[in-house]
């Protein structure tokens, strides 16, 4: 069976996803606020190419799915870090990824690549500069950063890790949001010692927040339906006045 | 008289000239003497201050008005009562409000401490503030604060250990007292004192759980034996006592749970004073709070009426047995255990999880014979054996052969299996008790000391001094003796086993049975808060299915009025309840509004 890879650090998005491709693991499926391109296959993009593509990087064990060791190598064939390039996620999103967490699966990848009109390496690596996060407006950012946290997760679990909801904060709200409120965020997560996991709603929240409240003391609101962790940052944030 | 004929002249003055906006009545001699009376008031009222009792300002105040009334009357226009009147009360009543709330010693912050004595100070006082409306604020918040400091102490004498839990009862009991009679006498009863005497009372007792928990104390002891002899009528006294202090707690089922704690002990040890004073208590209860509260409670007594008549075929069942036995000519081992059972249904009483201990072979052979019985009758059912609950009788010969003293005890479960051990050897260490036994270690410890103490010494420890080291050995007495013939033997409460070396209580060892925090405070126990999770996700689910879509605030207002009748959930709690529903996909967030939430199907 397949060697593990070895790779385990600290910024991963992937390398914990990293496992045996013969388990397929049951999730709920990623809702769909994902980016979703008007596009008809085009006569002018090969589908046979297209399916070889996915060939070279689909499971050894399971044709139909491409998952982190695939996803490595076509990282590999574009010259971007699949481990810490934040790129490659956006990618797998516009690709349309949303069935299992950390992986893509052959539809998604034929439907995927002919809305991008992709059907070689060489289209796909002309592709990486459009991959910028700045490009995206808000709404289809939105999107992605959900996508960010539901394709990071592991197998049916519905929650992250708190390391690694640091880890993905840092990646794509950097330029996005100020650097000083996102380290500020992630002083608060990494002092909470009771907290170990996140829940998808207090990832979208911390968004929410940084995009809605710039001063504690006028724009929180503390009837504002935050989660608790929201408020608690809040309290944070104001004892370290 | 002459003055009056002379300001009737003015006002006639005044009258005949046509538009002008203030007359002649007015401006030469209105204004005038409605100034002077203003500074002769000021001053004057000054000088009162300094020179009198509040009590003696409040009359001289009180026959200043009356006089002002009566010149008004007598020579001055209809129309300069008014203002006279205000500008009278203003320079009294308005401006000294609050010197005379807190004047040393005369002032009615003062007074209240004597109310009993003072009540007609106190009237006077609040009638003349009646005048300004305004200014009765201040004699309210007197109020407030004199409840709030007199139960603050009491609270205080809790939490250090100077007075019993019932002391407290007392205490807020005489207050309620004194504090009504306040609230009729001196404030004729008002609706808004009336209020704010409850929320100053509601503010102490619910600042944590101590209330509750005395409260429930109060109550264990007037069921014991506290209400023995008295009449019906006083019975529903005291009892009705207890529900006016329950009224004011916001945690009521934190004092549910520790009234079932008490409840349980008081009917499985048959403590208490009488059936009828336990269903009256249960009754108040539910008239207050509904059936709901009071369900389990009602399973209790029915597990006990139904226990006794268990214990009774079961009681047939053995003698049948018996008879059989000789009849078939089988003689029935005379080692045999002879047990009464109490059987409880799980989730009416208060939980226990403890995993039964090692019994001795002939009590477990006694349990399996009433399975046997029991199942039978009950197929479906899994009997579980509370071994931390339940009491033995053993027979234990002490002395020497020629001279052999026999004596009975009455000893718990835990005793009884640690004692059997002895008969194979009269030496054992703590640490083969406890393997032979697999008691919980801090309960082997309590029953163990109850063991050997001055008073009931039926083993001796190795050690000096009240605590068990953890290398302790213990021997049977064989020198015991005791002049009755049957011994009970007490248990020592759990606080005393909780003794460092030098016979100091530790921490864990200070705080009453309630389990206290670092911080004094009583903490909510662990399965009430439990149970309030799944009441308030419950009410949660229950009200966004019936309205779909609810904004957050409404959605709190409404789980916390539903969950009132038992208590008081903190808002970060029930948000928690939100969130985990939300994770959970019973309810999500509408898509453009944060605070909106939705209902999903």
């Amino acid at each position: 069976s397949k060697p593990r890879h070895e790779r385990r650090k600290k910024s991963t998005l992937m390398s914990f996803n990293f496992r045996s491709s013969s388990r397929r693991l049951s999730s709920r499926t990623i809702s769909s606020s994902s980016y979703d391109a008007k596009v008809s296959a085009t006569p002018s993009v090969n589908e046979a190419a297209i399916k070889k593509m996915f060939a070279s990087y689909a499971d050894e064990d399971d044709e139909y799915i491409a998952s982190m060791e695939g996803i490595a190598k076509l990282g590999e064939d574009i010259e971007i870090d699949a481990l810490e390039d934040v790129r490659i996620l956006v990618l797998l999103w516009k690709l349309g990824a949303k069935d299992k967490p950390a992986q893509i699966n052959r539809d998604e990848w034929m439907k995927g690549c002919a809305e991008l009109q992709i059907d070689s390496v060489a289209k796909l690596k002309a592709l990486i500069p459009s991959l910028d996060l700045g490009f995206l407006d808000e709404t289809a950012f939105l999107g992605f950063y959900e996508f960010a946290f539901q394709f990071s997760r592991e197998g049916t679990h519905r929650t992250l890790d708190k390391g690694l909801v640091i880890e993905l904060m840092k990646l794509v709200l950097v330029n996005r949001i100020d650097q000083v409120r996102i380290d500020s965020v992630v002083g608060f997560l990494e002092n909470q010692n009771d907290v170990n996991r996140i829940t998808l709603d207090q990832w979208k929240q911390v968004f929410s927040f940084l995009n809605e409240v710039q001063d504690v003391e006028t724009d929180y609101d503390e009837d504002g339906a935050w989660p608790v962790l929201i408020d608690e940052y809040v309290e944070y944030l104001k004892t370290k006045k | 008289s002459l003055l009056k004929s002379n300001l009737s002249m003015l006002l006639d003055l005044g009258q005949s000239s046509s538009g002008s906006s203030s007359n002649v009545y007015e401006s030469d001699f209105e204004s005038v003497f409605l100034g002077t009376t203003q500074e002769f008031y000021r001053l004057e009222s000054l000088e009162y201050l300094s020179r009198n009792t509040a009590s003696e300002y409040v009359k001289k105040a009180e026959n200043r008005l009356g006089e002002e009334h009566r010149r008004a009357t007598r020579y001055l226009s209809p129309t300069t009562e008014s203002p006279l009147t205000a500008i009278v009360e203003t320079e009294l009543v308005d401006r000294h409000a609050k010197t005379l709330v807190e004047m040393e010693h005369s002032g009615f912050a003062a007074l209240l401490k004597d109310s009993t004595h003072k009540m007609d100070d106190l009237r006077r006082m609040y009638d003349l503030f009646a005048r300004v409306p305004l200014t009765v604020d201040f004699l309210r918040n007197a109020l407030s604060e004199n409840v709030k400091a007199t139960g603050k102490i009491l609270v205080s004498d809790q939490e250090k250990g100077l007075a019993e839990p019932t002391a407290f009862v007392k205490g807020v009991l005489n207050m309620r007292k004194k504090y009504s009679e306040v609230v009729e006498g001196a404030f004729r009863s008002e609706k808004r004192c009336q209020k704010r005497l409850r929320e100053s009372f509601e503010d102490f007792l619910n600042a944590d759980s101590r209330a509750a928990s005395c409260l429930a104390v109060y109550v264990d002891e007037l069921l014991r034996g506290g209400l023995k002899g008295l009449s019906e009528a006083r019975v529903d006294e005291e009892l009705n006592k207890v529900i006016l202090i329950f009224r004011y707690l916001q945690d009521k089922d934190v004092f549910e749970s520790f009234y079932k704690q008490h409840l349980a002990k008081r009917l499985l040890n048959q403590r208490s004073v009488s059936e009828e004073a336990e269903r009256a208590m249960v009754s108040l209860l539910k008239a207050e709070c509904g059936y709901q509260f009071t369900s389990k409670l009602e399973g209790m007594f029915n597990d006990m009426r139904i226990s006794r008549d268990t214990r009774e075929s079961y009681r047939n069942f053995k003698l049948m047995q018996q008879q059989q036995a000789i009849v078939l000519g089988e003689s029935k081992s005379s080692g045999m255990v002879d047990i009464e059972v109490d059987v409880l249904t799980t989730g009416y009483w208060p939980s226990q999880a403890v995993p039964q201990c090692i019994l001795p072979d002939s009590v477990k052979s006694a349990i399996e014979r009433f399975n046997k019985f029991y199942l039978q009758k009950h197929t479906g059912r899994k009997l579980s054996w509370q071994t931390s609950t339940g009491s033995a009788e053993l027979r234990a010969t002490f002395g020497e052969e020629s001279k052999l003293r026999r004596h009975d005890f009455c000893v718990s479960t835990y005793q009884m299996c640690a004692l059997v051990l002895f008969n194979d050897s009269p030496t054992k260490t703590l640490a083969q008790i406890r393997e032979a036994t697999n008691i919980p270690d801090a309960e082997l410890r309590r029953h163990l000391i109850s063991l050997c103490t001055p008073k009931h010494r039926v083993l001796r420890k190795s050690s000096r001094g009240k605590i068990i080291a953890s290398d302790e050995t213990f021997t049977f007495n064989k020198d015991f003796t005791s002049k009755l013939k049957r011994v009970k033997i007490p248990l020592v409460s759990m606080k005393e086993t909780q003794r460092d070396s030098s016979g100091n209580l530790t921490k864990n060892g200070i705080g009453s049975g309630v389990g206290d925090l670092d911080n004094g405070m009583v903490p909510v126990p662990a399965s009430v808060e439990e149970d309030r999770r799944h009441a308030v996700e419950a009410a949660i689910v229950r009200i966004m299915k019936a309205r779909k879509s609810l904004h957050h605030n409404d959605l709190i207002a409404e789980v916390s009025k539903q969950l009132s009748v038992r208590f008081v959930p903190p808002l970060q709690f029930v948000k928690k309840r939100i969130e985990s529903l939300i994770e959970r996909e019973y309810v999500e967030r509408s898509g453009n509004d944060r605070r909106l939430y939705m209902y999903v199907a």
